[in-house]
């Protein structure tokens, strides 16, 4: 079959009315998930999946992938506004996001997140409609000692994320490294530093960490500031809700650079899906940026590439599940379970056997995308409104919907004693300098990191030369040292002439 | 407010006396799985309750208590109320094998938990990288004698089936394969898939893909008798592994103390509905054999798989620290 | 002039030694391994040493930089936790109703004094709203009300 003819195909599958209808069902409920902080997609999957035995497959999965992506549009927006992630990948939103709320400019970063997250996602469609196959192959070829270099490059460049003193931003992703290694180990089954509790058996969920610290210490600290920060109500126009001439200028850029970073992660099974193609959008967008000290008070690039990625990989982690049956992560597999539960094996065969499933779902990916972004702009206007409810009476509700969401997540009430216990602990530890960003990093790339390396030499037997002798790991290992290199010749190179360092140096010190 | 009143009932039910079968279900019924949504033990559970919903005409609801190898869920099953209002759907993982393989296990399944029948058997196969020269069971064994601790098997990870299964094999054949442990059953088929490690024993169904894509190849499978589905697979007991066995079942439990009468008439109707040909359909779908059992030979069957596991875990000094 | 230290810098690096120590000791009897076979200990112990030696670093840098030791505002950073422990604690027992009213009040004290009226309006209608919205609209089963001690 041609490609035209699966398009056709695909067009008219997801354009029947009953597919139309649990596409739009998909993204709303995945929108209100992803808004609301906690709860994320996969719980909210899982709640709706007895739905899927009373509808036919193509249905089904239309709807749980519409929750899937939806959830990608809403996270952004509680991240901007209140500096409370609605998912695990929209932390990052956080960074410039909210202090671009803080200046007024809320509207205009709501709307250039929903056309960064319709763009991104609207590329990585692109690649799964003609590249799949082969890229699910390449993907299904990266080996474990693929897997640790590209963590290794990971690391390096993310140190840029950091926005404080060097020495502390690297205190501080030691710290999420070390707290990824709370749980069973992978490699021996050992359990460590979960002082004999089962519910840290699986280690701490990223959730609980990000909603400790972005969220509860953001509203402790406003609080204490006596509101400073937070709820400065602004008049919300159509001309605060639009981007600036400059704004648009700086968003072209960011979108492509996103948008490939995050469709590249997602590819990869077993990358943590959206929040590591966000982080690591991120921390491009900084290094290719000419003005790095920006980043962090409210630059555009900051939320446009990374809003791009974690869509593009949300859509591009897709591929490996369709096109081969191997689910990327807990949300892949359960659309896999779904796939079962309607009698459909999942694999090759999907394409070539049940072509109106897989290019119906593959269109609807575009049709549910085009929804997002028409139910999302006029909402922008209602979301902004948030920021004029006083304050006083919008953190206990923000605190209330915390316990909610994360106590949904499992159920667990551990996870919510947990926030409790983390957000105290990391207020006080951010006050002395740590910060959020590279913790949350290295806790997401740190277990990957640990895995990969202790199997990759289980595998070689021991032989370091592992890393080396696989092109792909070598050319990952040798850009880490790249850039290190670069990295260190920043910190050699101020002996250059003294007017230029120290000019550079005031308009850093009038930026802040 | 239903849902207010119920909550109310809830409260209320821990007073009154245990429920009897002739007014039972007389609310929710939820059924417990230890593991996340999608895997096989869910969809078990989801198809029976799907089933009994419609036989009982009142909801039963999967509730996924992940976590902690299984501990989470076993433990809020053994101290759930006994009225036949929580049933559990578990594996090997959660009745054979967590007792041998960890120092401490905060529940007691053969003491906590009334087995009440088999779900579904998931078989396990002996499965090659395509790469590999292996065309049969015997050409494996073959290469694995003639250069020990060269090849090795991908797992789910530590004390899965898919670890201690291989172990059996390299235990009755005298073969020394290492092993290399992934996080899950997934990504250690995708490793098979693509050379990282030679062998791997992966259920049926999640290797299929890689069957249909040409990368895997079954060498053999892991149970009593042939597979329906794949009939020139032959057992290893008959390619001359003794008695290595195991499926990746999921079963159905009601925490000690429920009424015997109520695990009867859910008995009763379960199997009913494993017995039907629509059953048997939906299972032989997804790779899995629907296995209804009598309730005295599920028992049974467990305690012999407790005493092998025990043997093999202990042989071949599998522990999780 | 803050004392060397009780500077920001200085508490940060004691804070990160401790923390990196504790865990190289915490984890030095999980087992090496070897390079072929890395223990589970391996990687906690090489990363809280890496821990306390940024913590020995960052000490040395607050010779320069004697920041002083920000100021913690006490009240929200005691009651902000305590709301959501209470949540935490009451939600098995009492159901979200109740839980959520204690949630919404403590943690509107965090501020100042008593709930005043505005609060206590917010908490009978943001309450049920939420239950509304997680138990009925997203189905996570939770009770609104319970009685469970």
């Amino acid at each position: 079959m041609g490609l035209i003819e699966s398009l056709e195909l695909g067009l008219v599958t997801a354009l029947t009315l009953e597919n139309l209808f649990y596409c739009f069902v998909g993204v709303s409920v995945g929108m209100i998930v992803g808004v609301l902080p906690g709860i994320g997609h996969l719980a909210a999957i899982s709640l709706l999946m007895p739905l899927t035995f009373h509808v036919p497959a193509t249905a089904a999965l239309v709807m749980l992938a519409g929750i899937y992506y939806g959830a990608q549009y809403g996270g952004s927006i509680a991240s901007i506004l209140l500096n409370l992630p609605g998912t695990a990948s929209s932390a990052v939103i956080c960074l410039d996001g909210y202090p671009m709320a803080q200046k007024g400019r809320a509207g205009s970063a709501l709307m250039i997140t929903t056309i960064a997250s319709f763009f991104g996602s609207c590329v990585a469609i692109i690649v799964l409609i003609f590249l799949a196959p082969p890229l699910a192959r390449i993907a299904m070829n990266f080996q474990s000692a693929d897997y640790f270099s590209m963590m290794v490059l990971g690391l390096v460049a993310a140190g840029s994320i950091s926005q404080g003193k060097p020495a502390m931003g690297l205190a501080s992703m030691l710290l999420g490294l070390i707290i990824g290694l709370v749980g069973i180990d992978v490699n021996s089954g050992a359990m460590r530093l979960t002082f004999g509790m089962p519910e840290l058996m699986d280690g701490v969920s990223i959730i609980v960490i990000a909603m400790a610290l972005f969220g509860v210490t953001e509203v402790i600290a406003s609080v204490g500031n006596g509101f400073g920060a937070g709820g400065k109500s602004t008049t919300v126009t159509w001309g605060t809700l639009m981007p600036t001439r400059d704004e648009w200028r700086q968003t072209p850029w960011p979108l492509v650079r996103g948008a490939a970073v995050g469709t590249g992660v997602g590819l990869l099974p077993g990358t943590g899906g959206g929040s590591m193609a966000s982080f690591m959008a991120y921390a491009v967008e900084k290094r290719a940026s000419r003005r790095p000290e920006t980043f962090g008070t409210g630059n555009v690039a900051g939320i446009t590439a990374p809003e791009s990625a974690n869509n593009a990989a949300a859509q591009s982690a897709f591929i490996p599940t369709l096109t081969l049956g191997i689910p990327g992560d807990a949300i892949m597999a359960l659309m896999l379970g779904a796939l079962l539960i309607h009698g459909i094996a999942p694999g090759p065969r999907v394409v070539t056997e049940s072509p109106d499933l897989f290019w119906g779902l593959v269109v609807s990916f575009l049709i549910g995308n085009l929804m997002l972004l028409i139910l999302n702009i006029p909402l922008i206007q209602l979301w902004v409104r948030i920021l004029q409810i006083p304050y006083r009476l919008l953190f206990p509700a923000i605190i209330l919907l915390i316990c909610v969401g994360v106590y949904s997540l499992e159920r667990s009430v551990f996870d919510v004693l947990l926030v409790a216990g983390m957000s105290a602990v990391g207020f006080v530890l951010m006050r002395l300098g740590f910060e959020a960003a590279p913790l949350l990093l290295g806790f997401i790339l740190g277990p990957m990191l640990e895995e990969n390396l202790r199997r990759s030499l289980l595998l070689s037997r021991g032989d370091p030369m592992i890393f080396l002798e696989r092109p792909v790991s070598a050319t990952f290992l040798g850009l880490s040292v790249l850039m290190l290199a670069w990295v260190l010749w920043g910190v050699v190179r101020p002996q250059r002439p003294a007017d230029e360092t120290t000019t550079s140096k005031s308009m850093r010190e009038s930026m802040k | 407010m239903n849902k207010l009143l119920s909550a109310a009932a809830v409260g209320a039910a821990c007073l009154a006396t245990p429920a009897f079968a002739q007014d039972w279900p007389s609310q929710t019924v939820t059924i417990i799985v230890p593991y996340a949504p999608g895997g096989i033990a869910d969809i078990a559970a989801r198809t029976v309750a799907e089933a009994m919903t419609q036989e009982w005409g009142q909801e039963v609801i999967v509730d996924n208590r992940t976590g902690g190898a299984g501990f989470i869920a076993a433990t809020a099953v053994a101290q759930a109320e006994p009225d036949g209002h929580t049933l559990f759907v578990a594996d090997m993982g959660v009745n054979v094998i967590n007792p041998s393989l960890f120092d401490e296990v905060p529940y007691d399944p053969a003491a906590d938990f009334i087995p009440i029948t088999m779900i579904s058997d998931t078989p396990l196969v002996l499965a090659a990288h395509s790469g590999t020269p292996f065309e049969t069971v015997g050409d494996y064994f073959e290469a694995a004698r003639a250069a020990p601790g060269e090849l090795s098997f991908g797992s789910a990870g530590i004390g899965s089936l898919n670890h201690i299964v291989p172990e059996w094999i390299s235990y009755e054949m005298d073969l020394e394969v290492v092993h290399i442990p992934y996080r899950g059953g997934a990504p250690a088929a995708t490793a098979v898939a693509s050379g990282e490690v030679e062998v791997g024993v992966l259920a049926l169904s999640s290797v299929g893909p890689f069957v249909d894509s040409g990368d895997i190849r079954i060498l053999g499978v892991a149970r009593e008798e042939r597979v329906e589905s794949n009939p020139d697979v032959p057992t290893l007991i008959e390619s001359g592994v003794p008695n290595v066995a195991a499926g990746q079942w999921a079963g159905l439990f009601a925490p000690t103390g429920t009424p015997e009468d109520v695990v009867g008439k859910i008995h009763t109707d379960v199997v009913a509905f494993l017995e039907s040909d629509e059953a048997a359909e939906t299972f032989g779908a997804r790779g899995a054999i629907v296995s209804p059992m009598a309730q005295e030979d599920f028992a049974a069957m467990l305690d012999t798989l407790r005493g092998q596991f025990a043997t093999i875990i202990d042989a071949a000094g599998i522990t999780a620290e | 002039m803050t004392s060397y230290l009780g500077s920001k810098d200085a508490v940060a690096g004691l804070v990160t030694m401790a923390i990196g120590a504790g865990v190289a000791i915490a984890a030095s009897d999980y087992g090496m391994g070897t390079p072929r076979q890395m223990g589970p200990g391996f990687f906690p112990v090489v990363l809280g040493g890496l821990m306390a030696f940024v913590g020995v670093l960052i000490l040395f840098g607050a010779l320069r930089d004697r920041e002083a030791l920000p100021d913690v505002p006490w009240r929200p950073l005691v009651v902000m936790p305590l709301a959501i422990l209470a949540f935490a604690l009451l939600l098995p027992r009492t159901g979200l109703g109740p839980a959520g009213v204690v949630t919404v009040l403590l943690a509107g004290m965090a501020q100042r004094g008593r709930p005043g009226v505005s609060l206590w309006l917010l908490a009978a209608l943001l309450v049920p709203a939420v239950w509304l919205l997680f138990a009925r609209l997203l189905g996570v089963p939770v009770p609104f009300i319970a009685w469970t001690f």
